[in-house]
């Protein structure tokens, strides 16, 4: 059931927001419009109650939920990744970009390092644990700096409306 | 390793089950999985997992040559698999469930296929450690299916030699079903703690000393085999 509601989420979010990623490197200084902050969470909450309240677990099942979690994180990753993007300057832009791009490697290189398995049913969901496990913990680190960014914007911001 | 065909169809049973829950397996089942080259995303289809640039060209030729009800419309896709990706390809895709969910040749092909690829290979690695009893081929064939052999560095965490180095059968397999549940159990990556189900399962059946697997139910995950 997830995975349909996952395809429709990433058709109608994903892709414009891709596309306005490459417009605004052009032209326009904002990538997302403002208050639009798209959540993944109930879809999360959905896999994660039911690979707990699955009773019976197979391979295929364990496999086939860790991807769609691995997935999702990616997701949320790309959601974050692209509203930091918002409140950076060209510079700023341009370095976060080299930086993922880097980190996307590093990911790809740590997960694959992550399996003991050669071969055989339990090697993806070794690699797709670890990709997961690797971009939870770059997902919390670009929220913390989207945190931030967006507390500076709003310290500005009133601290423009109280002058005269 | 001598089994009786009944044997033989326990083992293949009980793994059939651990992988998809079902004793006959999936043969029409398709995943993608981001397990190919580079970590590219891939096909991984049938009743033990074959995947899109590992042995799926083979086992489509094999179908193709057989004569199967949609062998014509898979003929076109034999040179493509592996070198252009068809991942996302929905006609390949559905033609690949259908042949598997419809088809007794593919259903056919497909046993022939894993039983050269995997029991086999598990059977003479066993032949070669000098290992004799039914239970050792599910606790070597299980270990093939699911980690691709039997891992180095799970037969350095105990002290028992294989039989062929005069090491005592039972005693290898008990240690090394042990150390492969405490790996499995203790990993950092917490989601492979569910599948303890598969040494859960074998470590039954050596306490109730079904050694030639003559003692029927094999209770796989929940799941009743009989071997039938």
């Amino acid at each position: 059931m997830f995975k349909k509601f996952f395809s429709l989420f990433m058709v109608f979010l994903l892709m414009p927001m891709a596309s306005a990623g490459q417009n605004a490197a052009k032209e326009c200084s904002e990538l997302v419009p403002n208050g639009w902050s798209p959540s993944l969470e109930q879809t999360q909450t959905l896999i994660e109650d039911e690979l707990a309240a699955k009773a019976r677990k197979n391979q295929r099942f364990l496999t086939q939920t860790s991807q769609g979690m691995a997935d999702l994180r990616d997701a949320q990753l790309f959601v974050v990744y692209v509203q930091l993007m918002h409140f950076l300057d060209a510079g700023e832009r341009r370095e976060l970009f080299n930086e993922q791009k880097c980190w996307l490697s590093r990911r790809e290189l740590s997960a694959r390092t992550a399996v003991d398995s050669k071969g055989g049913s339990l090697e993806p969901l070794e690699y797709s644990e670890a990709f997961r496990k690797i971009t939870e913990e770059r997902l919390a680190e670009l929220e913390k700096r989207l945190t931030e960014k967006q507390t500076n914007t709003e310290k500005k911001q009133i601290k423009d409306e109280r002058q005269p | 390793m001598n089994l009786t065909a009944k044997q033989k169809r326990i083992c293949e049973q009980v793994v059939n089950v651990f992988e998809t829950g079902t004793i006959h397996g999936k043969y029409g089942s398709i995943s993608i999985y981001r397990d190919g080259p580079h970590k590219i995303r891939q096909i991984t289809y049938g009743r033990s997992q074959t995947t899109e640039y590992g042995n799926l060209y083979e086992l489509v030729q094999l179908y193709v040559d057989a004569n199967g009800t949609f062998s014509n419309q898979l003929s076109p896709y034999v040179e493509k698999i592996g070198v252009t990706p068809l991942v996302d390809d929905k006609q390949f895709k559905k033609l690949l469930r259908d042949a598997g969910r419809k088809d007794p040749v593919m259903h056919r092909v497909q046993d022939d296929f894993f039983d050269k690829r995997y029991f086999q290979p598990a059977m003479a690695w066993a032949d070669k450690n000098g290992f004799s009893l039914p239970l050792s081929a599910l606790v070597i064939y299980d270990s093939f299916i699911h980690s691709g052999s039997i891992l180095y560095f799970l037969r350095k965490r105990f002290p028992e030699m294989p039989p062929a180095k005069g090491g005592d059968e039972k005693i290898w397999i008990r240690q090394y079903t042990d150390a492969r549940q405490d790996w499995l159990a203790n990993h950092q990556l917490t989601i492979l703690h569910a599948t303890i189900y598969r040494t859960q399962c074998f470590k039954g059946e050596m306490a109730r000393d079904n050694w030639d697997l003559s003692q029927l139910p094999v209770d796989a995950n929940g799941v009743d085999v009989f071997g039938d």
